[in-house]
C-alpha cells in the first residue's frame, strides 16, 4: 500500500509539463541515437549529460532515463534492419530479426521489438518499485565497513563478470579507483596527486572520464576501422502486423522479462548477458526451436523483452545500494552525483520526490517508447541513412562542447581527449572501459567508508562484523570462481583435443590397415 | 627504505605535468625495447604496453604517497591520506600477475591488426589543433573549420553538406549552449581584438 502511495507521489511529481517534456525528449533522442550503429546507450546518455547541468535533478533524470529507455529499445532496430547490432545486448535480436527482415518480414520483427520492449519495460519497472525500497531500508543499517565491503563486492562482480577478460577488467577497476584519489583529501584536506595544477584540487571530474572513455574512445575505434567508400547504411521499408499477432507471443515476452529483470538486479551482469540468456532459455523451451536463428518471432520477442526489462532491474542496486549494475547506470549515477546527490539508500530519505519520480519515469518512458516507436520507427530507421562523415564529425564536437560546458575549462577538454585515447586503447586491447567509470564513481564512497571504518574499529571492523565478512568473502569468491572455471574449461578443451587427436590417429590407423588390405 | 621512497616521491611530486608524460614515454620505450628482445611477446606488444603504462602511473602515485602529511596532534586518530592509494597499488600487483599469466602462456588473444592508423592520426591532429585554436580564433570558427576538415578527410565531397553542416552546428551550439545553457564559449583573443 505504501509502495502504491509512493508511486502515486512519484506520478504527481512527474505529471507536470517540464518533466513529461523531458521524458519525451529523452525517449526521442535515445531512440534516434540508439538507432545509429556505433552509438551505445551509455554513449547517448553521456552525450546528453551536459544538457542537464542547468536543470533540476528531477528534470535531468527524466531526460536521462528517457534516453536510457529509448536507446535500449532502438539499439535493436539496426540489428533487424541492417544486420548491425546498435548495442551488445541487441546481438541476439540480430539472430532472428535480420533473417525476418531479409525474408520481407521486417515490419513484424520491428513490431515485436516494440511490444516486447514495452512489456519488458513495464515488468522491470514493477520489480524496481517492489524491491528498491525494502532493499534500501535494509541497506540503511549498514556500517562503514559493510558499505566498503559491499562496494568491493560490487566492483569485483562487475569486473569478473566481464568474462574471459576479467583480469583486465580488474586492472581497469583499479585504474578508475586510483585516478579517483586525485584532488583534495576528503578527510584531511591536503592536495593529492595534483602536480601543481589548481584545477585538479577538485579532483578528476566525472564528465571528461565518461565522455572520453565512452564516446570519444568508441569514435576513435570507429575511425580506425573506417573505410572512405563505406559512407552509408542500407535502406528498407516496413509494415507492422495487427495486434493479435503480438498476443501470441505474450508468454515469450513475459518469460524473457523475468530473466532480464533478475539478471539486471545482479550488479555487473549487464543487459547483454540477460539478452543472451533469455534468448537461449526461449530457444530451449520453444516448440518452434528449430526456427531459431532463421527468423523465429519468439527469438526477437525474448531478446527485446529481456533487454528492456533489464533497465528496471539494473536500477535496483543503484537506488537501493548505490552500486551501478550496468555501464549506463554508472553514467546515471554520475549524473546524480553531479547534481549533488548521493545515490544509495540515503537518497530515499534526502530526495524521496526524485526517487519516486524516477520510478514513475520508468513507467512513463515505457509508454512513450511504445507510442513514439509505433508512430516514428519508420522515420527513425532513416537515421541509419545519415552519412558517417557527418555523424562522426558531429559526435566529436558534442564530446568537446559537452566536456567544456561543465566548468568552462579547457583542462576538462584536454582530459576528455586524453581519456578518449585511453578508451580507444582499452577497447583495442580488450580492456573494458565500464569498470574504469565504476571505479571513479565508487572510489570516493569506498575511501570515505574505509577510512571511517578504520578510525572506528581498526582493521578488525572488516572481519568481526558478519555482513562485512560475507560481502568480502563473496567478492573474493567472485574473483576465484572465474579462475577455477577457466582452468576447468582449459582442461576440458585439452581433453577433447586429445580425444580428437586420438580419434584421428585411430581413423588414420584403420585407413592405413584398410589400404594395406586393399593392396593385398 | 622509507626515506628513499620519500626522496623519490618528492622528486616525482615536484616534476611538472608535461615532464611526467615524457617520463612515461621513456619508460614505455624501455618496455618496448625489452619486448623486442623476447620474440614470443611480440604478438602481445600493445597489451603489454597498456599494462606497463598503467603500472607506471600506479608506481608514480605510490611513491608520491610517501610525501603526504601524517596526521598529528588532534588528527592523530585519523586514517592517513596515503592508505587508499597504497591499497589500490598493492591490489594491482597480483592483478598484473594474473593478467600476465595468459600472455606468457601464449593463451591470451593476440593484439588486433592495426586499422586505418593514418586516418586516426590525421583526425586526432586536426582535433588537437582545433581545440588549441579555441583561445585564438574562438570556438565557432575553430569548430566550423574542424567540421569541414574532418568531413573532407572522411570522404565527404558534397559542397552543400560541407557548408550546411558547419553553419547548422554554429547556429545549434550558439542557441543551445550559449543562449539556453549559458555556457561561455571561447570567443578567441584574435576575434576579441578585432571586435574590440
Amino acid at each position: 500500500m505504501e509502495l502504491l502511495s509512493n508511486l502515486a507521489a512519484g506520478m504527481g511529481v512527474m505529471f507536470a509539463l517540464m518533466p513529461l517534456l523531458m521524458v519525451f525528449v529523452g525517449v526521442v533522442v535515445g531512440i534516434i541515437l540508439g538507432t545509429i550503429p556505433g552509438i551505445s546507450t551509455s554513449m547517448a546518455v553521456a552525450l546528453l549529460l551536459p544538457f542537464t547541468f542547468t536543470m533540476n535533478p528531477i528534470n535531468a533524470m527524466a531526460l536521462l532515463l528517457g534516453c536510457y529507455k529509448g536507446g535500449n529499445y532502438s539499439g535493436c532496430i539496426p540489428a533487424v534492419t541492417i544486420n548491425t547490432p546498435g548495442t551488445p545486448s541487441s546481438v541476439p535480436t540480430l539472430f532472428d530479426g535480420y533473417p525476418m527482415s531479409k525474408s520481407g518480414r521486417g515490419g513484424e520483427a520491428l513490431g515485436i521489438l516494440l511490444w516486447s520492449s514495452f512489456v519488458g519495460g513495464v515488468f522491470g519497472s514493477v520489480i524496481l518499485v517492489l524491491f528498491a525500497t525494502p532493499m534500501a531500508r535494509w541497506a540503511l543499517n549498514f556500517w562503514s565497513a559493510e558499505y566498503f565491503a559491499l562496494c568491493v563486492l560490487g566492483l569485483a562482480t562487475v569486473a569478473t563478470l566481464g568474462g574471459k577478460n576479467w583480469p583486465k577488467a580488474l586492472v581497469a577497476v583499479l585504474f578508475g579507483l586510483l585516478i579517483n584519489t586525485m584532488g583534495t583529501d576528503p578527510m584531511l584536506g591536503f592536495p593529492r596527486f595534483t602536480f601543481g595544477v589548481v584545477r585538479l584540487f577538485d579532483g578528476i571530474h566525472l564528465m571528461p572520464v565518461m565522455i572520453g572513455l565512452f564516446a570519444l574512445g568508441e569514435l576513435f575505434h570507429n575511425i580506425e576501422n573506417y573505410k572512405v567508400t563505406d559512407q552509408k547504411f542500407e535502406k528498407h521499408t516496413y509494415v507492422y502486423p495487427n495486434m493479435l499477432y503480438y498476443w501470441k507471443l505474450k508468454w515469450s515476452m513475459l518469460r524473457a522479462s523475468v530473466v532480464g529483470t533478475i539478471i539486471g538486479i545482479l550488479p555487473g551482469a549487464g543487459s547483454a548477458i540477460a539478452s543472451f540468456l533469455a534468448y537461449d532459455f526461449e530457444k530451449r523451451i520453444s516448440k518452434n526451436s528449430k526456427q531459431f536463428g532463421k527468423g523465429a518471432p519468439e527469438g526477437v520477442a525474448a531478446s527485446g523483452a529481456s533487454d528492456s526489462a533489464n533497465t528496471g532491474g539494473s536500477l535496483v542496486p543503484m537506488l537501493a545500494l548505490g552500486i551501478p549494475g550496468a555501464p549506463t547506470v554508472a553514467v546515471l549515477m554520475a549524473a546524480l552525483m553531479i547534481h549533488g546527490l548521493n545515490p544509495g539508500p540515503e537518497l530515499f530519505a534526502t530526495a524521496p520526490d526524485l526517487v519516486y519520480g524516477m520510478f514513475a519515469t520508468m513507467f512513463i518512458s515505457s509508454f512513450f517508447v511504445l507510442v513514439i516507436g509505433f508512430l516514428g520507427t519508420k522515420l527513425f530507421v532513416r537515421t541509419t541513412n545519415i552519412k558517417k562523415p557527418i555523424l562522426y564529425t558531429l559526435i566529436f564536437l558534442f564530446t568537446i562542447i559537452g566536456s567544456y560546458a561543465i566548468r568552462s575549462s579547457m583542462l576538462d577538454v584536454g582530459m576528455t581527449i586524453g581519456f578518449g585515447v585511453i578508451g580507444w586503447l582499452f577497447k583495442r586491447y580488450n580492456y573494458p572501459v565500464a569498470p574504469v567509470v565504476l571505479g571513479v564513481v565508487l572510489g570516493r564512497i569506498m575511501e570515505m567508508n574505509f577510512r571511517q571504518a578504520m578510525m572506528r574499529d581498526g582493521i578488525e571492523s572488516f572481519y568481526t562484523r558478519p555482513l562485512t565478512l560475507i560481502f568480502l568473502s563473496l567478492a573474493v569468491l567472485s574473483v576465484i570462481v572465474p579462475i577455477i572455471q577457466e582452468r576447468r574449461a582449459d582442461k576440458k578443451a585439452a581433453l577433447s583435443a586429445a580425444a580428437a587427436t586420438g580419434a584421428t590417429v585411430a581413423i588414420e590407423t584403420v585407413t592405413v590397415e584398410t589400404d594395406k588390405e586393399d593392396e593385398a | 627504505m622509507t626515506e628513499l621512497f620519500t626522496t623519490i616521491g618528492t622528486w616525482f611530486e615536484e616534476l611538472a605535468l608535461p615532464l611526467h608524460f615524457l617520463l612515461l614515454a621513456v619508460f614505455l620505450g624501455l618496455i618496448l625495447g625489452v619486448i623486442q628482445l623476447v620474440k614470443r611477446l611480440h604478438p602481445y606488444r600493445g597489451q603489454l604496453m597498456v599494462l606497463a603504462g598503467i603500472f607506471w602511473v600506479f608506481l608514480v602515485f605510490y611513491f608520491i604517497t610517501y610525501t603526504f602529511p601524517v596526521p598529528r596532534g588532534i588528527l592523530v586518530g585519523m586514517t592517513p591520506g596515503s592508505t587508499i592509494p597504497r591499497l589500490w597499488f598493492y591490489s594491482l600487483l597480483p592483478v598484473i600477475v594474473l593478467t600476465l599469466i595468459p600472455i606468457f602462456r601464449n593463451k591470451e588473444e593476440v593484439d588486433p591488426k592495426w586499422g586505418n592508423m593514418r586516418l586516426i592520426a590525421i583526425v586526432f591532429t586536426v582535433l588537437v589543433i582545433s581545440v588549441g585554436l579555441f583561445n585564438f580564433i574562438g570556438y565557432y570558427i575553430s569548430s566550423a573549420l574542424f567540421i569541414v576538415t574532418v568531413m573532407w578527410i572522411l570522404g565527404s565531397r558534397n559542397k552543400v553538406e560541407l557548408i550546411a553542416v558547419p553553419a547548422g552546428w554554429i547556429v545549434f551550439s550558439y542557441l543551445v549552449f550559449a543562449r539556453l545553457l549559458s555556457v561561455r564559449l571561447p570567443v578567441g583573443s584574435i576575434i576579441e581584438n578585432i571586435i574590440g
